[in-house]
């Protein structure tokens, strides 16, 4: 397939290689933005492209909020924030519907998560309850609510920020939840330098407001569609399934990634590819994005306290186990 | 309602409007400058046979056809290496502005001198299978996708160069923006809004303008609970914004490349000056798929929208 | 780019550039002394001096010294001026051709002071220029064919120096595609040999000088006689025994008397070469008196003349005033309006092995150059040098050896007196009392040819015994008292030249005509290479002159076919090819030759069965890992190829250093594209990366197994 091949009817961002300019201009923007993690800016790159969820994990005050509201700002859409806390009512994130006296019917009043960004603040601080109402959206892109539905707009990418849960106060996010997400990534501490340009320019928030957005919704929507058509030769494909299968194997971990977790390697394979510059999917984008995409997914035997380490040492263990596809 | 600047161009005389100037590929492989060493060799072996002739000697004769064999081939052989020759790009620039220097990370199969004859640059000696930068220089607007290079060789003896043409694949389109033209306060005057300033887009900060019906997104905050109350609807306050409505830049193109070159110049500026000053941009253009309308963030962005757009009769 | 006219060129900085002009300009040095051109002890110190020059321009490549450049400067202008003087001396004597010296002594010098100057590329192809001066300079005296050596030394000295030159044109970086350069003078020899094949023979005719030259003097004690061989001053009653080998390179034939006893084959050594406008019967002596086993020379000793005029020798007009004094003179001159045709057979003989003092020449020789005083002529127009004839020893004869056209020769019928006009002719005399049978023989022969003239008679005769006779060198032997030609003729009818040319002149005698046996040599094989004909030991010949009244000696030869027309250096060439495949054996050629052309095709049909399912990126994978392995680079399980690439890129284990792995990296990602990516590669591409993996060749040596050699798993 040729760059032509993927030109397709549009006005805006036609092709593949637009999806290549806009990857690279997220990047930039995200870059000027979150100091010092490129793994966490690749990351939060390919969770756009590839129309995933994205979970961003660390101790507080790293950058995390700052780095959801670069992907939002950049995506120049709007941005619909939820902060969570312990007394976050579903209806709070997807919406209510109100008595309306002049019709004299009840109307739906949508809530934050019909925007096409939502960032999620805190995720772990909101009651199971809550988190459930996030579930429905995340997986089914729509809302219901006293029986109706109601559909999200087309792009709609969440993000979700949480503390690491040996901090008091928050509810361990149930497994179902934690598959949702297709990519998973921290940010870890900045680098001496890094850190002291960070306190003496008054944090990141001076940058974010110079951002300027690289797309627009329907732009990033079709960018996401030609990153989805990325051709993945079956050799690629069954080293996914092999390095997913692996996982089940593995007397280490308690339960194995999801058949829903090949098919979110593939997708975020693609995207990587994308960012690379390619048209196609090697191995190496498989073996990369492979840590972000499995590690938060698998049960380890390691206490709760720790467990995201754990999903990532058994990753990796098993990247250094399956054999790559000799062409 | 925008506050818009309209600047249609017309359409340029459609008889003056010349194809774009192809020059043609050379695949034959053809000696470059070959009077000078042709004639010296043909010279030296006359002397050679002169002398082989004279002494009556048949070594001199023996060595001469070895001479001979020696300039035969070293004139001749570089015709037989030429069609050979190979150039990959590595990798390439996306941007780059017209009249200026692009550098092409190239590779080459063997030892050649390559020229870029499609569009400007320098000759560059390879040696081997060693990587190095291709100049370029792109004489006007439009994306590039493929350079085509004069290569030679002149193996292996170095007596003669040959020469044939490559096409070379660039590895990522090159988005040549067209230079940047001030037009001075002749546009700058045109652009000056007077009509629309009354009509600011509302928008979240400034001072309160008014109000308007709930939308899905809308912070509890800015319900203006007295007109809700007031309406039986949710309200939501608008503000006035001042300085960050977008300007709408229409660039229509003829199909003669210099005029169409002279107002992508124009609007390059335009669009300098107004980013500059801290406005945004919204850029009308026409591609070959059809008219594209998006907001354009910095000067890369705009370039490349303007190195994509074609004549506004071309589209599709 | 301005550039000035004399700014300094960029300094060349390879060795092996340097190295190979520098083996040319030896080569040439060398060659040239080899063949005479130059002294040993000058070639010794020139090849010195040259190779100090091109260390001395190595070092100073980067800032040359400019006082070293006016030195040069001024030495190469005294130089010249001395090679000046010495030809205007030269002029002065007359002796253009000394002139050959003294400029090869200013092409050396030439050579050795520019060799001191030489910081850039051009500089070094001046001088490899100048190399191929001095190569053909020695090519001019070369009469051997090991010269071929120095020219095959040469020309590779100046491929690779050519080689390097066009590496350093394109930046002067990565390794000499040695395996080109080897094929490129293939096709190189092969196109020399196929403009030597077109190209016509240089003729010695059209030489400004004659050449002649001595190596040693050696006067001898008889000049008059001939001497057998070198040293051998005295001259030898009989030259051999009656059995056995001859000696090196010796016909026994050149003596007082040829005995036809003697049996034996000669050797194909090396006597002379000759350079000759035609090939024809080089003459060296006559017998006249038969005995009935040996033929003797007779005769007053006045018949021979000391030629003292130094060379050239003015042979012809000798030889004219013999014939005036003989009273054939007269007559000789009968036909030379018809004999306007004739032309100038220019002949140059370069001596290789001790010979007897005989100037060998065609018939009619009329100028000798010949470096001695003194030259011996005989009324026979055999000559004789007063000095042994050494190896290395030069001369040129220029004979007027018009071939008398066979329809003027069967005009001649009336018998005209012979050249000796007396009571006894020794052209006529036989042993009395024994040939009744022969010429009853050769009677018959005649009458049944009914042959009226004397070319009649001969062509009758020569015919009648190329039917009844054989040719052999194993013959019986000729016990004493036993007559030559009657064992021959009704005995044993096999015999060599000796026997069927002393028939054919008895047979002739018997009949009234006057002959008599001639000795010399035959031109031996034709050397394309040189253009030279080299007369080997058994190309010595003997065969019959007839005389013919108006007309001189005629050579009439029913032994051997000589070949009539000169020859075709090039038709030599493809002949000699063709003798060659020829003669290989067939049944192990043949099969050797099918198994080489059915094995590339079976080699192709089986990549091509194994290439089908595995794909190119396949094969090229495999191939890059096996090289990878080769140098202690196993790629691992998990290990994908863009790693196993990059691992290899950065391990300094390759040959060719850096330049090896520059590209490997792209070339792994346009192996990943064929693999994994629909684009399916151009076969640009696909010799672009087959060149990049086949260039990793792992340095020899052992390898640090572990070093970097496993995956790291931080």
């Amino acid at each position: 397939m040729t760059t032509d091949d993927l030109v397709r009817e549009g006005t805006v961002n036609p092709s593949l290689d637009d999806a290549l300019e806009l990857a690279a201009a997220l990047q930039a923007n995200l870059n000027a933005v979150v100091l010092g993690t490129p793994g966490a800016v690749v990351a939060a790159t390919t969770a756009v492209l590839a129309a995933g969820h994205l979970l961003i994990e660390d101790v507080p005050g790293v950058g995390k909020t700052m780095l959801a509201k670069a992907v939002a700002v950049s995506i120049g859409s709007r941005l619909a924030r939820i902060q969570g806390h312990p007394d976050l009512l579903p209806s709070d994130i997807t919406g209510v519907s109100v008595y309306s006296a002049s019709s004299e019917t009840w109307e739906f009043r949508p809530g934050p998560v019909f925007a096409h960004v939502v960032l999620f603040d805190e995720l772990n601080r909101t009651p199971p309850r809550s988190q459930a109402a996030l579930l429905e959206a995340m997986e089914e892109r729509q809302v219901t609510v006293d029986g109706e539905s109601w559909p999200l707009p087309e792009p709609h990418l969440v993000l979700a920020t949480q503390n690491p849960i040996d901090q008091s106060g928050t509810f361990p996010l149930v497994e179902s939840q934690m598959d949702r997400f297709l990519l998973a990534t921290r940010l870890g501490y900045p680098d001496e330098a890094t850190e002291t340009r960070l306190a003496l320019s008054h944090g990141a928030q001076p940058s974010l407001a110079l951002l300027s957005p690289v797309c627009t919704p329907s732009g990033l929507a079709a960018a996401q569609a030609a990153v989805a058509e990325v051709p993945v030769s079956p050799s690629v494909a069954s080293y996914a399934v092999a390095i997913v299968r692996a996982s089940r194997a593995d007397p280490l971990i308690r339960l194995g990634a999801s058949p829903r977790a090949a098919i979110g390697l593939l997708a975020a394979a693609r995207a990587h590819a994308v960012i690379r510059g390619r048209d196609f999917v090697l191995p190496d984008d498989v073996k990369a994005v492979s840590v972000g995409v499995l590690a938060h997914r698998l049960v380890t035997d390691a206490a709760p306290v720790g467990a995201f380490e754990a999903g990532i040492v058994a990753v990796e263990a098993i990247l250094e186990r399956v054999p790559s596809p000799r062409p | 309602m925008r506050w818009r600047s309209r600047r249609r161009v017309p359409p340029g005389d459609r008889a003056r409007s010349a194809m774009a100037s192809t020059r043609c590929i050379r695949h034959l492989a053809l000696p470059e400058r070959a009077f000078g060493p042709v004639a010296g060799s043909v010279v030296l072996l006359l002397v050679w046979a002169g002398v082989a002739h004279a002494s009556g000697s048949g070594w001199v004769q023996t060595v001469g056809a070895a001479v001979a064999g020696l300039l035969l081939l070293g004139l001749v052989a570089p015709g037989f290496a030429a069609p050979g020759l190979t150039l990959i790009c590595q990798s390439s620039p996306t941007d780059a502005i017209a009249g200026s220097v692009v550098e092409l990370d190239v590779i080459g199969n063997r030892s050649m001198r390559c020229t870029a004859r499609s569009v400007g640059g320098t000759p560059l000696l390879l040696a081997g299978k060693i990587p190095a930068h291709l100049v370029i220089v792109p004489p006007r607007r439009g994306v590039v996708s493929a350079v085509t290079v004069r290569v030679a060789t002149a193996a292996p003896l170095g007596l003669l160069w040959w020469s044939r043409d490559r096409v070379l694949e660039l590895t990522r389109p090159l988005y040549v923006a067209p230079q940047t033209r001030d037009q001075g306060a002749a546009l700058r005057q045109t652009l000056t809004p007077d009509e629309g300033q009354g009509t600011p887009r509302p928008t979240l900060t400034g001072d309160l303008r008014g109000v308007r019906p709930y939308q899905h997104g809308d912070g509890r905050r800015r319900v203006h609970w007295g007109a809700s109350a007031h309406t039986g609807n949710l309200m939501i306050r608008e503000s006035e914004s001042r300085q960050d409505d977008p300007i709408c830049l229409i660039v229509d193109l003829p199909r003669d490349l210099d005029a169409a070159d002279r107002i992508a110049e124009d609007a390059m500026g335009e669009i300098v000056m107004q980013l500059n000053a801290g406005r945004r941009i919204v850029l009308e253009t026409t591609e070959s798929t059809g008219r594209v309308v998006a907001p354009v963030a910095d000067r890369v962005s705009a370039g490349r929208r303007l190195a994509r757009s074609v004549a506004s009769s071309d589209a599709r | 780019m301005i550039r000035h006219a004399n700014a300094p060129l960029p300094p060349e900085h390879s060795v092996t550039f340097r190295i190979a002009t520098a083996v040319a300009v030896l080569t040439g040095i060398i060659a040239c002394a080899a063949v005479g051109e130059i002294s040993l002890t000058s070639a010794a110190v020139a090849s010195g001096a040259a190779v100090a020059g091109m260390a001395f321009s190595y070092l100073t490549r980067n800032r040359p010294w400019q006082w070293v450049k006016i030195l040069l400067a001024v030495a190469v202008l005294a130089i010249f001026a001395s090679f000046v003087l010495q030809m205007i001396s030269a002029a002065h004597v007359g002796q253009l051709s000394s002139i050959e010296v003294p400029l090869t002594g200013l092409f050396v010098w030439v050579q050795i002071i520019h060799s001191f100057d030489v910081p850039a590329r051009r500089d070094l192809l001046f001088s490899l220029a100048a190399a191929g001066a001095l190569i053909t300079l020695g090519a001019a005296q070369a009469v051997s064919v090991g010269f071929l050596a120095y020219v095959a030394i040469w020309l590779g000295a100046c491929l690779l120096a050519l080689g390097c030159s066009w590496r350093s044109m394109t930046g002067g970086a990565g390794s000499l595609p040695l395996g080109s350069l080897v094929v490129t003078g293939l096709v190189i020899v092969l196109a020399g040999a196929g403009f030597l094949v077109l190209l016509p023979a240089p003729r010695a005719a059209q030489a400004i000088t004659l050449p002649s030259s001595l190596i040693s003097y050696l006067p001898l004690r008889d000049p008059a006689g001939v001497t057998g061989s070198g040293s051998q001053s005295t001259e030898p009653a009989q030259a051999g025994r009656a059995s056995g080998r001859t000696g090196v390179g010796g016909y026994l034939g050149f003596a007082s008397e040829l005995s036809t006893a003697i049996r034996g084959t000669l050797g194909d050594e090396v006597i002379m070469r000759v350079r000759a406008d035609r090939p024809g019967y080089f003459l060296g002596m006559t017998y006249d008196t038969w005995d009935g086993q040996n033929w003797k020379r007779s005769g007053p000793t006045g018949r021979i003349v000391e030629l003292s005029t130094g060379s050239p020798f003015d042979v012809g007009s000798a030889l004219s005033s013999f014939a005036q004094s003989t009273g054939g003179g007269a007559a000789q001159n009968l036909f030379d309006e018809e004999l306007a045709f004739g032309s100038v057979n220019v002949q140059t003989f370069y001596v290789a092995l001790p010979i007897a003092n005989l100037l060998f020449a065609t018939a009619d020789p009329t100028e000798v150059y010949f470096p001695e005083h003194s030259l011996v002529v005989g009324a026979d127009g055999s000559m004789r040098s007063t000095i042994a004839m050494t190896p290395g020893t030069v001369y040129t004869v220029i004979s007027d050896d018009s071939e008398i056209a066979p329809s003027l020769l069967a005009k001649i019928r009336t018998p005209r007196p012979s050249p000796h006009s007396g009571a006894s002719d020794p052209d006529l005399e036989l042993p009395p009392g024994r040939y009744s049978r022969v010429a009853a023989l050769a009677g018959e022969i005649v009458r049944a040819a009914r042959a009226t003239t004397t070319y009649a008679k001969v062509n009758a005769l020569e015919t009648w015994m190329s039917t009844h006779l054989r040719y052999s060198t194993d013959i019986p032997p000729l016990l004493a008292g036993q007559d030559a030609v009657n064992q021959f003729l009704f005995g044993s009818r096999v015999g060599y030249c000796e026997q069927i040319s002393t028939a054919l002149a008895v047979m002739l005698r018997t009949l009234g005509v006057p002959t008599r046996e001639a000795i010399g040599y035959v031109p031996g094989p034709f050397d394309p290479l040189s253009d030279l004909y080299e007369i080997q030991a058994k190309d010595a010949h003997s065969w019959v002159q007839v005389w013919f009244p108006g007309v001189g000696w005629q050579n009439f030869d029913p032994t051997a076919h000589v070949p009539l027309a000169p020859p075709d250096p090039g038709a030599v060439l493809l002949s000699d090819v063709g003798h060659a495949i020829v003669s290989l054996p067939w049944a192990p050629t043949g099969g050797a030759l099918c198994v080489a052309a059915a094995g590339p095709l079976v080699a192709v049909e089986l990549r091509r069965r194994r290439r089908r399912p595995r794909g190119w990126a396949g094969k090229i994978t495999a191939e890059l890992e096996r090289r990878g392995a080769a140098a202690g680079l196993r790629r691992q399980p998990a290990e994908t190829l863009g790693e196993y690439g990059s691992r290899l890129g950065n391990c300094a284990r390759w040959r060719a250093g850096p330049t090896a792995t520059a590209s490997l990296s792209a070339a792994t990602a346009l192996v990943e594209r064929a693999a994994y990516g629909s684009h399916e590669p151009d076969a640009a591409t696909r010799a672009f990366v087959e060149e990049v993996v086949n260039g990793l060749h792992p340095q020899r040596g052992p390898h640090r197994r572990g070093s970097d050699g496993g995956l790291t798993t931080a």
